[in-house]
Order: structure tokens, then sequence, then C-alpha cells
């Protein structure tokens, strides 16, 4: 019996050293996720693949038998050259890789692995994994930009598949399962090797390789069997009309050309030598004069898909018998095959804006028999690409998917029913800029303009809450009305709401009460990210979970369609918001929420692609509603900037934008507005990335016809004769707490603290450093510090042996950049930070500022830098620094000073400085972001909370992130463990003993009296 | 005679009150004089002898000697009544200079206090302080004590004596780091200034 129990309490020990091996992913587990979180994206969908268990051989069926994996998933390769796998039913990322920056030129699933051809390199993937089979470099010498194509040849009644991989110059054939190459081929592409395109096409017996040289005009058709590299066929066609294959389809026999005019050119690619035009008996059996805008290739027997803009066609082209009719003209759609049998043709209807409907025929009768529609929210835009899959239900019935892309590049899924079974929000990963929203907050302490009179202050207050208590009640009574409804759009799982489609008056009410639960914290640590994509996309996201509150296509001006009539109906497949010039769309929050009774305004300030006129639209940042319409400006803009402050006099509290077109004059946005006073001048200025110019420009106000006019005139102008990389100026808004630093001796040194600044980076040639005896002459590297007011540079440095990525960030009266150091190899961190000579003066006289640099090694490559801010500007400063490998390092100014003493003396020491060290300490510790690996990181954004400790951080690029940053950690919020009930009880207990001990000592002295 | 003796104190509280420390013990001296305790019997006896004594005491209680500050005389009171005029100048001078003969002293707690604001140098710059300011609070009363044909140097002398108590103090804040001498100790009421030129722009649109 003792044994047992000895033997139990053995096994139970083992059991709970088990339970206590827990993986541990952070410092503190409970805080994963707690204030912060992640939206992995993969970007814009370039090629698609499916797996789905219906393969066509039965190798593969083994194969996924053998695997284990009967989950059906989706391969993708996007524009952010990543290539993933996404389940087809969670929607989740199964794997994700980010490839090296070169296109994606294609994907394909050949004998149950997954073959990826970029920048020359052919590569193989499991599928259930992701792990990486091998990988083949077709081409010996790597070049900067690859041409490359992919095709797989599979065999049903042979077991032998092949993967064909060609660049403009070679091709190789390679067996899928070994990796080992069966023979390769040298292409001759022309003389313009590195501009040279190619595409290829499996055929029953082989490959057509098709290689283009535009410089030359020349086309190269290759035919290769299956069994060795001796091309069977060669020809080289004239084609000097042909700007790019991407112009042109090829199916298995033949390739289709657009040319400029738009029509059809054939070219048999078993016997022709050149190219014909479409025969006009066949051209008159499409239905469809043209001009043809593309030519698509699908369903692999010659079939094409025509469209143009009044309609679609798919066709049955046949060069080699281009004199008789062949051509089967059907409605434009999608052919789906099973087993090389069409199951399924599916028809698009419609123009593809809020919703599709597809046409099913099944094969035995391509007439439609059944009809679904599919239908998303009209902010996704149209549809941009439809991809479907068919596969064999359990019954042995066919069924088919279709994962659609939309115009703002937002990936859905439907399957057969219409029924949408999730919603990828892939637009989130084109963010271009993002402002941060304060929520409107109940307390009514900014109600009360400042300047008034006590009694006008005190009517405007009671008036203010009487407004807020309606408001309050009327969206109470909203909420309730609104529940059913809302309870119906709930959402799926995190991060993807699956929204119900509503017409738009409802989808207003619902995104009303959405933004009504959304209500200031205490700490204002709760705000709206409102961003736009570079698809011309609106959204807002909600800081604490990241989900999109609302989400808005910018519209196109009314008044364009209004005055242009046909032609931008005709051309309104091309027509669209699109960034301006440098991907730049700014955002502007004209009004916050402070202004109780008014609503909030934010202005996009954007242009539409078919005129390239900027385009101004504004909206409520809360609710997503548009105030007013879209307003397309007549003139070209140079620059616009944002007044900091509204003007007080017209009770509207918005700023006015001010917009400078290229004529020099000056307008404001809105219109009504009125300049602020107070400013002793306002000035803008533009840099000009390809003249490397930069100028300067000052509002000028002249009085005609008892109107004031504005109009700017150019005051300085600076030719920096290289190449201007980045730039970075002081956030406007930014708080400088202390205008100085203390010394050791307590004296002060004055910082320079210039608001006017901008650092700009240019790139030259480096003529001092001798040329290394491998490889390319050095370059340098010059950071200008220029006064955008004046003109005048106030301090520069140069960097020889260094070239970029450079990245700057300057805030307060320091500079930091990073840079590659071409001959140490590797990357250095470089700190500025300027001071005062003698006293604060205005900037235009001002002496020249002290400029203490020091520079230091980072032992880890950086993307990006970006520094925390907070309300009032007293918490240290934190740089942040997004690094290659996925890390955020949050890094404390301290670190990069440069006043850090090669000698510490006692003062040194008593101001707190840190002898100085080359390497910059890099601890896990103070990565934010711990094992949430952040790819591609194109911006980051620090927004102030109302602690003062702590500022947000959001992260965007590839990868969404948000979390909170306290550079001094939370010196102003009690702890988490703080007893509160312990305090309590001692004070309660201190003030009842003083009481107590209070009367006994009256007592006491009472009787001694009378004794 | 002993318990005599501690009757007559205890009959006088008034004038033990008055004699808290030496400081004042000098004060006190211009006052008349009231008891007097004469000591000289008791010198000459070694303790052994003293048993013997009291040996002796339980036999023959007659042959008692007087105890310790027992005089058949009564105290000469006259003598205290008209002060020597030297004494109390010295003694005006004891008081004057009270303040003064500490200073070296204060100099070397001070010294040995360091420099670091903690909580015990803190407390001795206080005490140093307190001493000075209570000083000059109670300067009425110590003022009514000394008497004499130099008193008013004498007054003069104790009030610099205080003063530089104080200067001491000071001083010692200063070494501390804790008067606001320097202009770092004003940074945190110097505005940043107002931005009155705006400049913004960027890339060409």
């Amino acid at each position: 019996m003792g044994i047992n129990k000895n033997k139990f309490s053995f096994c139970m020990l083992i059991f709970l050293l088990f339970l206590q091996m827990y993986s541990v992913l952070a410092l503190y587990e409970d805080e994963i996720g707690k204030h912060d979180w992640t939206r992995p994206f993969v970007g814009r969908v370039q090629h698609l693949e499916f797996d789905l268990p219906a393969g066509t051989t039965t190798k593969q069926r083994s194969q996924q038998l053998q695997g284990g994996s009967s989950s059906r998933r989706l391969f993708v390769a996007t524009d952010h050259n990543v290539l993933a796998a996404i389940g087809l039913k969670s929607s989740r990322i199964i794997w994700r890789h980010f490839l090296e920056d070169a296109p994606v030129n294609g994907i394909k699933l050949c004998d149950g692995a997954l073959f990826s051809m970029s920048n020359g390199l052919l590569r193989s993937w499991s599928t259930s994994r992701g792990i990486l089979n091998y990988e083949i470099s077709v081409q010996e010498q790597l070049e900067a930009k690859f041409a490359g194509s992919l095709a797989c040849h599979e065999d049903p009644d042979d077991d032998r598949s092949l993967v064909f991989a060609s660049t403009a110059r070679r091709l190789v054939a390679v067996a899928p399962l070994t990796g080992a190459l069966e023979w390769a081929a040298n292409l001759d592409a022309g003389s313009g090797e590195n501009h040279s395109e190619v595409t290829s096409f499996p055929n029953p017996d082989g490959l057509t390789v098709v290689t283009f040289d535009p410089t030359a005009g020349k086309m190269r058709l290759h035919r290769f069997g299956t069994e060795s590299g001796v091309a069977k066929r060669t020809a080289t066609v004239k084609a000097e009309w042909l700007t790019s294959l991407q112009r042109c389809a090829i199916s298995v026999s033949t390739l289709a050309c657009l040319d400029p005019a738009g029509s059809i050119r054939l070219l048999s690619l078993s016997s022709g030598s050149d190219f014909k035009p479409l025969p006009p008996s066949l051209a008159e059996q499409l239905g469809h004069a043209g001009p043809w805008q593309s030519v698509e290739e699908i369903g692999g027997q010659d079939l094409f898909q025509l469209t143009s803009n009044s309609g679609a066609v798919v066709a049955m082209l046949d060069a080699s018998l281009a004199t008789g009719p062949t051509g089967e003209s059907l409605p434009a759609g999608s052919l789906l095959r099973y087993r090389g049998q069409v199951r399924f043709l599916l028809r698009q209807q419609g123009d593809g804006g809020g919703g599709v409907t597809l046409e099913a025929s099944s094969s035995s009768s391509l007439v439609a028999s059944n009809k679904i529609s599919l239908s998303f929210a009209s902010h996704h835009g149209r549809v941009s690409q439809l991809y479907p899959v068919t596969f064999v239900r359990k019954g042995g019935s066919y069924g088919y998917r279709v994962v659609m892309a939309t115009r703002d590049a937002d990936l859905h899924a439907f399957d057969d029913t219409g029924e949408r079974q999730w919603m990828r929000e892939e637009s989130l990963a084109g963010i271009v800029s993002v402002e941060a929203v304060d929520l409107p907050s109940a307390d009514e302490d900014e109600l009360v303009t400042p300047g008034g009179s006590v009694f006008s202050s005190f009517a405007q207050r009671l008036s203010g809450q009487v407004h807020h208590f309606i408001h309050v009640l009327q969206h109470l009574m909203l909420c309730w009305g609104a529940r059913p409804a809302s309870q119906a759009d709930s959402l799926g799982e995190f991060g993807y709401p699956d929204e119900a489609p509503a017409p738009p008056a409802s989808a207003a009410s619902s995104s009303g009460s959405g933004a009504g639960s959304l209500i200031r914290d205490e700490f204002n640590l709760h705000k709206l990210l409102v961003v736009a994509t570079k698809d011309g996309k609106l959204a807002a996201l909600d800081s604490a979970t990241g989900r999109s509150v609302w989400r808005l296509m910018i519209p196109m001006p009314a008044a364009a369609a209004a005055a242009e009539g046909t032609a931008a109906k005709s051309a309104r497949t091309e027509a669209r918001i699109e960034p301006l010039a440098g991907g730049q769309m700014p955002l502007y929050i004209q009004r916050t929420t402070a202004h109780f009774p008014l609503e909030p305004m934010a202005t996009v300030l954007c242009r539409d692609s078919s005129t390239g006129r900027p385009v101004l639209f504004s909206f409520n940042p809360i609710t997503g509603i548009g105030i007013g319409l879209a307003q397309r400006l007549q003139s070209r803009l140079l620059q616009a900037l944002l007044v900091p402050q509204p003007s007080h006099d017209d009770g509207q509290y918005i700023r006015p934008l001010m917009l400078l077109s290229d004529t020099l004059q000056v307008t404001l946005y809105p219109a009504k507005t009125a300049l602020p006073h107070g400013f002793k001048s306002l000035n803008l200025y533009t840099i000009d990335r390809d003249n490397r110019l930069l100028q300067g420009y000052r509002l000028r106000l002249t009085e005609q016809q008892q109107q004031q006019q504005m109009s700017a005139i150019s005051t300085w102008r600076l030719a920096l004769h290289e190449p201007i990389l980045v730039t970075a100026a002081r956030r406007p808004t930014e708080q400088v707490h202390s205008v100085g630093r203390v010394l050791g001796n307590r004296h002060v040194l004055y910082k320079y603290l210039n608001p006017n600044l901008l650092a700009v980076a240019t790139l030259a040639k480096d003529m001092v450093t001798p040329a290394p005896q491998i490889g390319d002459a050095f370059t340098q590297i010059t950071i200008w510090l220029i006064d955008t007011v004046s003109g005048r540079v106030v301090a520069s440095a140069t960097h020889h042996h260094s070239s970029g990525p450079v990245s700057l960030v300057h805030s307060e009266h320091w500079l930091v950049y990073s840079l590659w150091n071409q001959k140490q190899r590797r990357f250095q961190l470089s700190v500025w930070e300027l001071f005062a000579g003698n006293g604060l003066r205005d900037c235009m006289n001002a002496t020249q500022p002290i400029v203490g640099k020091q520079s230091y090694i980072l032992p880890a490559p950086v993307q990006h830098l970006a520094v925390s801010q907070t309300e009032r500007g007293i918490t240290a400063k934190s740089v942040l620094l997004a690094l290659r490998s996925g890390g955020i390092m949050e890094l404390n100014k301290a670190f990069l000073d440069p006043r850090r003493p090669f000698d510490m003396t006692p003062e040194f020491q008593e101001e707190g400085l840190m002898p100085y060290h080359p390497e910059v300490p890099m601890s896990t510790q103070a990565i934010v972001n711990y094992n949430q690996s952040l790819h591609r990181v194109e911006g980051m954004v620090t927004v102030p909370t109302g602690l003062e400790s702590t500022s947000l951080l959001f992260v965007h690029g590839t990868d969404l992130f948000c979390t909170r940053v306290q550079p001094s950690k939370m010196f102003d919020v009690l702890k988490a463990d703080f007893d509160y009930a312990f305090i309590a009880a001692v004070t309660i207990g201190m003030i009842i003993g003083s009481f107590v001990t209070q009367r006994l000592a009256a007592r006491k002295a009472l009787f001694r009296l009378w004794s | 005679s002993c318990e005599a003796a501690q009757s007559a104190m205890r009959n006088e509280p008034t004038a033990a009150a008055a004699v808290p420390n030496s400081a004042s013990l000098a004060a006190a001296v211009g006052i008349r004089r009231r008891w007097a305790i004469e000591f000289s019997l008791l010198h000459h006896r070694s303790p052994a002898s003293q048993s013997r004594h009291y040996d002796s005491l339980s036999t023959a209680t007659a042959q008692l000697a007087a105890p310790a500050g027992y005089m058949d005389r009564p105290p000469p009171l006259a003598g205290g009544r008209e002060p020597d005029g030297a004494l109390i100048s010295k003694r005006g001078w004891d008081a004057a200079l009270g303040p003064l003969k500490q200073l070296p002293m204060n100099l070397f707690i001070m010294w040995m206090a360091g420099n670091s604001v903690s909580i015990f140098p803190i407390m001795m710059v206080l005490m140093l302080f307190m001493r000075p300011i209570q000083a000059v609070f109670a300067m009425q009363a110590t003022f009514a004590q000394i008497e004499g044909g130099q008193a008013c140097l004498q007054r003069f002398v104790y009030l610099i004596g205080n003063l530089a108590v104080l200067a001491l103090a000071v001083y010692k804040c200063h070494t501390m780091g804790l008067l606001p001498t320097y202009e770092s100790d004003w940074l945190s009421f110097v505005d940043s200034p107002r931005r009155t030129e705006v400049s913004g722009g960027g890339f060409l649109l």
C-alpha cells in the first residue's frame, strides 16, 4: 500500500513537472496581447493557386494522403513579394514567406509541391508547412531585374512531370520531386537582355517559350519537347508595334497580342512566322468590334477572353486555322475544369460595383443553370479578379468556390450558394498615411470657448451640456432600435469582420452605432487610427483591438462625372483614386473632436488617375461618413499646409488647409474659412526629387477691390545637386517641456529649438575614399539641416564611404539617422544635438547653433526610425527602430547622446551621462513586439495619450501592430499590484486611532486635574 | 543633613528651574542667592571612613557631623544682592559669545555630515537653522539677562553670533545644492518660445 502511494505521488510529481513546462513566449506571458495587437497580411494577390484534394493526377492525391493534410488551402503570391498559404475555410495564414525584393513571376502547383519563380530562382516549397525543398538558379549570373516564367508539364498518362522555369536567357527543366536538373537550354533573347520578357505555356508534348526584346521589337519562339533541351522549332518574328508581352496571351497553339490600336493579331506557335490580323468573319462572330483592352488566356485550349469597353467575350482563336470560322463566341466567364473536362462556366454580370452575379452553367449544357449573386459592401470597389475552382463533393457531385479580389485589394471567398465565407482586409497592407483621432470625450471641459466673459462661458457650457445630454439620449434610442441589426452583422473572428452587405443608409446607421460605443477612456489611451491606403480607401482602426470600425472608398468627384459625361462613363474602368506623386496621400485632421456640437472633420488629398488632378475629400473621422462630396481641383498643387491653429472668429474651429497651386496661387480649403491671427508669416517649402531642388514660399496677402487676395512669393531656392534620399521634419504638434539641458556643474546648455528645421539626406559619389579593389566605388551620404523659413543651411555633415538605406528622425533639438558604412560593412546610427550659442533668438537672426555629433555601431540592419511622443514632452524620449529581423526595438535616447564622454569625470557622472561605447546595446527585452515579427515596415506612427508616460505606437507595412510605449516606465500610474485595501485600512486605522487617543488623553488630563 | 539639603532644594523649585544648562547658569548668577550648599565637609572623607562613620552613626547619634551642604550660619544673602560688576560683565560676555563658540563645533559637524542630500544631513541642517532662529525669537528674554555697561556690545555680539550660525546653515545648503542660485534651477520656469513663423511642406505633390 505504502509503495503504491509512493508511486502515485511520484507520478503526480512528474505530471506536475510536465505542467510547468509551458513554453514561455515573453517576459510576462499574461501580458501577451493585452496592450498590443498584430494583424498579419500578405498584400494584393497577384498569383493564386488552389490546393484542393481534387488533384489531376493520382500521384498528387497519394502525396496528399501521405501528407495527411486534408485542409484545403490556397497559395498566393502578392505585390509585397510574399508567398503564403491561406486556409480556404479559416482564412488564416498557414505559412508565409517574404521573398527578396523582386516581383514573383509566377507560382505553380506541380506534382504535389508548390513552385515559385522570382529573381531568376526556381524554388520548391512543401505545401503543408511551407518548407523550402530546394532552390535552383536558372541562370548562373544573377542580375538586378529578371523576367521569368514558370510552367508545369503534367501528363496524366505518364508519371513523368516536369517543371519548366525560364528567364529571358535560359530554360531549365527540373524533376519536381527531386529537383534534379533534367536538361537546360539557352534562349537567345536579343540585345536588350535586361528588359527582355519571357512567357511560356505547356503543350501536350512539351513547352513553348516566347521571349520578346522590346528595344529591337523582335520576338523569338522556341518549342521544346520533354526529353531534351534541343529546340524542336525556333522562329524569329518581328513585332515592332508591340510594347510589352503583358499585352499578349499565350495558349497551346496560339499567341494573341493586342496592337496599339486595340485590334487582335494572332501568331500560330506551331507553324506561323508572322502575326496575322483576326479574320473579318471571326471578328463579326465575336459580336463586339473592339477596340479591345485586354486579352487573357482561359481554359487552356486556345480559349481567350477579350475585354473591351462595351463588354467581354470568350472566343476560341486558332491562328493556324485562321480562315475557318472556329471562333466560338461565348459570354465572358471562367471555365472550371475538373480532370480536363469543363464542369462549369461562370459568367460575370454587372459591372461589379457592390456585387456581381455569377451564372454557373454545367458542362452538359452551357446554358445558365443557376445564378448566384456575390454581394459585398460598396467600399470594396469593383471586382478586379475572380479565382474560381471546382471540386468533387463527397456525394460525387461537383461544386465550386470563388475567391474574389476586389479593387481595394481585399480578398473574399464565396461558396457556390453565393454566401461569403470570409474576407481578408488585404487593403490594410497598403497603408500610405495614418492620423490618430481622439474619441469624443464624455467630459465637457472643452465645451467653452476661451476668451469669453464669465456669463457667456457659463451659458455656453450649459447649452453644451444640454446638447450633449440630448445626444446621449438619441444615441441610446438609436442603440435600442439598431440592436437586432447589429447582432446580425456580428464579427466572425478577430480582425476579419464578416460584415453583412447593407444599403448605404443602414450602413451609415450601423457604423454610427458602432462609433457610439467608442467613447474616450479615462487616460485617452483608446483612439481611432484613420488610415488611407494606396488603393484609395479610407478606414478607421480601433487602437485597442485593431478592428476596422468603418471603411470607405474615396468617391470619384461628382462634378467630373457630370462634366465629362460619356467620356467618364466609358473610361470608368480606368478612372480611380490614386495617391499623389511619390505615393503621397496626406490626411489632415481639420477639426478635432474637442468641439462637441460640431462634428470632427478630416480631409484626404489624393488625385484621380484619369485626369491627374488633385482631389479633396472630407469626412467625419469618427463615423466615416463623408462631409459633402469629393472636390476636384482645377490646377495642380505644389504643396499643401494645414495651418496649426483654427481661426476663432467664425466659431467653426476648422483649421484651414492652405493649397499652393503651380501658378503660386494660394487657396484655402474649405473656402469659407479664415486664416487665424497671430502668425508672423506662413511659409511653405517644396522638395523636388527630380531636379534636386528645394524651394521656399511665403504667403502674401494683398488687398484688391476690398477683397483679400492670397498668393505666394518664392523666398528661397536651394539646389543640392545630389539625389535626395529622405527628409525629416519635426512634428508640428510636438511639445517641448524643457528648453535646456542641465550640466553637471548646474549650468544650462540651451537647446536650439527651431521648429522649422528640415533634415535632408543626399547621396553622392565619394571622391575622397579610394575605391575598393573589388566592386563599385564608394558613395557618400550628406545630411543637411535647413531652416525652411529662410532657406539657410544650419548645419551639414558628410559621411564618406556610406550608402543607404538612410532613415532620419528629427525631434526637439536632435537628429538621429542610420546608414550603411560601406568600408566597415556595418550599419551605423548617428546623432546630432543642436545647442543655442547664447540664449534664444528668433530663427531669422539666430547665430549658428553648436552641433554635437556622435556615431554608434548598430549590430542589426534597420528599416525605419521613429521617436516616441508624449503629451507634454516631460517623459524621456525613446528612439524606435524597426529592425529588418522583424523586431521593433525601443532605445532610450540617453544611449544616443553626443555628449557621452570618453573619459568619465564626476561632473559627467553628476549629469547622468554614460561613458561612450561604440556599440548600441541590443537587449531582447527592448523588443516591444516580442515574438510577433513585423515584416516590410513602411512606417511607424507614435501618438501621445492622456498619460504623460505613455505613447501609442502604430506600425504599418505588410503587418499591422499597435502597442503602448513607456520610455520612462509608468511613473504616473500606480502599479497593478498596488495594495489599495491595505493602504486604506492603515489610513482609516490611523484616523480612528488618533480620535481614540485624543479622547483618552483628554480623560487622563481631566483625571489628573481632579487628583 | 543630606535630607535637609534635599528638602531645601525642593522648597526652592524656581531656582532649580532657572538653572537648566550651563549657558543660563551664568545668567542666573545675577539673581539674588537664596541658599547655598557647603560641600567642603564631604570632601576630605574617604568612602572607607564614611562606612565607618555610618557604623558609628548607629551607636552615637549625638556625635554626628553636619551633613553635606549644611551650614550653621545662614547663607550670605547680602553678598548676592550686590553682584560684582566684573562678574556681571563676564557673565554677559559668556552669554554673548555662546553662539560664536558653537560655531567651530557646528562647522565640524557639518563637515562630517557631507554634501549628499539624504535624511541625516538634512536633519542636521534643519537643526542648524532652528537653533539661531529660536535664539533670535527668544532674544528679548536673553537680552533682559544681559546687564552692565557693555550690554549693547554684548547684545550685538550675540546677534552676530546667531547670524553667523545662520550663515553657516545657508552656506551648508548652498554646498548641498539646495539653494536655487544657478540658472538651471529656474529652467522649468522658462517657457519654450512661441512659434510665430509657421512652415511646412514636403515633396512635390
